[in-house]
């Protein structure tokens, strides 16, 4: 297997957009293409998205992609695996180089979501759950709610802890020029807002995002030509959980993220305390303290506490979501994967201006897919 | 009395509310009905934010029903405590166009 760089990053800015999704990623692949300064030569596109099908009436994004950037006749397919889909393509990406199949391959992840209201938004993200479960009537933020009812009770956690992530990443997001939220909250404001799905209120939920970015990938033998610092892919892991959420032993855990985080630290040699920067999936407050418990950040039960000091702060010892996260730069489902590791890439390079954390050189995304029914981490290291 | 119908593997005995073509303990293909009749409310959450058709606010619960085996199901109780003892009625999930979809809910023992 070749050894895999990232060598050119690009997203579009996140929140509101009047652009279809194909437009979307195109804004995002030119950007990236841009960014490493090539326009030609591809020998594959991966295009990561949910649910254009449901949100727009659209399929076949791959040739829409393709074709709106001139990059016809180069082959290009759409990956789903859920809200996990971005990483699932930057999957496909680097197994296309690594095998030595491909030397130029473009990612692209994205989603177009504020067309839709947010019931119909809930009814199309919740086509994951099983059939059991969905004629009951669960959404993914009912299901997040169910296991913070338990994780705060097991662990008597303050409820203010929870509110902190949704502060801190405001914060983070507010120094992204490209974030959803630009504006910084406090924890009263937090625990004011209304209830979506008791215990968990408004602001401890990611809004309805559109938007995307995009990666390109080259063999790290050749990363030289397009940038003076490339990326490495040192370690990916995927895996799945249970369908049915009730088959579960625990609604607290999240096994596939555990395996996941696992697989990607044994390929790349690392651990979890060799990590700089984190950009982990906090579609809801909770997720993030569960997500750094479940890759070994944060002794179980502990995340919240942790965080809450301010461990996971831009100057804390793990920087964590640092972009904003899903709750402030925003979360265009089959996007977000992408847009986690263009935000790991630019950490990497001293590229974040007012939010950057320091120099890292390691830096880990995990995107999560439906209620933890899949996960995928990417572990990613300086290249020069 | 209303029951959930759960499956029990033929070869190990690991029970399910979850239909599957094999076991997800030992792999066995052969499954018996059972029923299952007492729960306990293990973690509930009240939504305000619900899909089309179902009525809001909508509690939904997660109840263990013994030896490992939970089910999830809307609740027909006001006010939910984790612990309390529940069991399944019949009602209506989901209304869209006068279309009712019936299925099991729980109710408080």
């Amino acid at each position: 297997m070749r050894q895999v760089a990232i060598v050119g990053v690009g997203m579009t800015k996140i929140g509101k957009s009047d652009k279809n999704v194909v437009e979307l990623l195109a804004e995002a692949a030119l950007k990236a293409m841009d960014d490493a300064g090539v326009g030609e030569g591809f020998d594959e596109v991966f295009v990561g998205n949910m649910a254009a099908g449901e949100f727009e009436g659209m399929s076949g994004l791959g040739d829409a992609l393709v074709s709106m950037l001139s990059l016809e006749p180069t082959p290009a397919i759409r990956i789903e695996n859920m809200t996990a889909s971005g990483a699932s393509a930057i999957h496909a990406g680097w197994l296309s180089i690594a095998s030595g199949k491909s030397s130029l391959v473009l990612v692209a992840g994205g989603e177009k979501m504020t067309s839709a209201t947010t019931e119909k938004t809930a009814d199309i993200v919740a086509s994951f759950t099983h059939p059991v479960e969905r004629d009951q009537g669960v959404t993914l933020p009912a299901l997040v709610a169910m296991a913070a009812r338990t994780y705060l009770e097991r662990y008597n956690a303050s409820r203010e802890s929870l509110a902190y992530v949704a502060v801190k990443n405001h914060h983070n997001g507010s120094l992204n020029p490209l974030a959803q939220f630009q504006r910084r909250i406090t924890v009263e404001e937090v625990l004011s807002s209304p209830v979506i799905c008791d215990p968990l209120r408004l602001y401890d939920f990611c809004p309805i995002s559109d938007g995307a970015a995009a990666l390109v990938l080259a063999p790290l033998e050749d990363a030289g030509r397009y940038t003076d610092k490339p990326v490495k892919i040192t370690g990916i892991g995927a895996a799945t959980d249970t369908h049915a959420i009730q088959e579960r032993d625990d609604i607290t855990r999240m096994d596939a993220v555990r395996i996941a985080g696992e697989k990607a630290y044994r390929m790349s040699g690392r651990k979890p305390s060799d990590v700089h920067v984190a950009e982990l999936h906090d579609m809801a407050t909770v997720l993030e303290i569960m997500i750094a418990e479940e890759l070994g950040f944060f002794k179980r039960g502990s995340g919240w506490r942790e965080i809450e000091r301010g461990a996971a702060d831009l100057g804390g010892e793990l920087p964590i979501n640092t972009s904003g996260g899903l709750k402030a730069r925003g979360h265009p489902l089959g996007g977000t994967g992408v847009a986690q590791v263009v935000e790991l890439v630019m950490q990497l390079q001293g590229r974040c201006g007012e939010r950057q954390a320091g120099e890292p050189r390691i830096g880990l995304a995990c995107n999560l897919a439906g209620f933890a029914n899949a996960a995928a981490v990417t572990i990613v290291e300086r290249g020069w | 009395m209303t029951s959930i119908v759960a499956y029990r593997c033929q070869g190990c005995g690991h029970t399910s509310t979850i239909k599957r073509l094999r076991c997800s303990k030992c792999r066995g293909r052969d499954f018996a009905e059972v029923k299952l009749e007492k729960g306990v409310l293990i973690t509930y959450t009240v939504m305000n934010v619900v899909r089309p058709g179902y009525a809001k606010p909508l509690t939904i619960g997660l109840a263990d029903f013994g030896e490992g085996v939970k089910a999830l199901a809307q609740l027909a109780i006001n006010n939910p405590r984790v612990g309390m003892k529940v069991k399944p009625a019949q009602a209506v999930l989901r209304k869209i166009e006068n279309r009712a979809l019936l299925g099991t809910i729980f109710e408080e023992a």
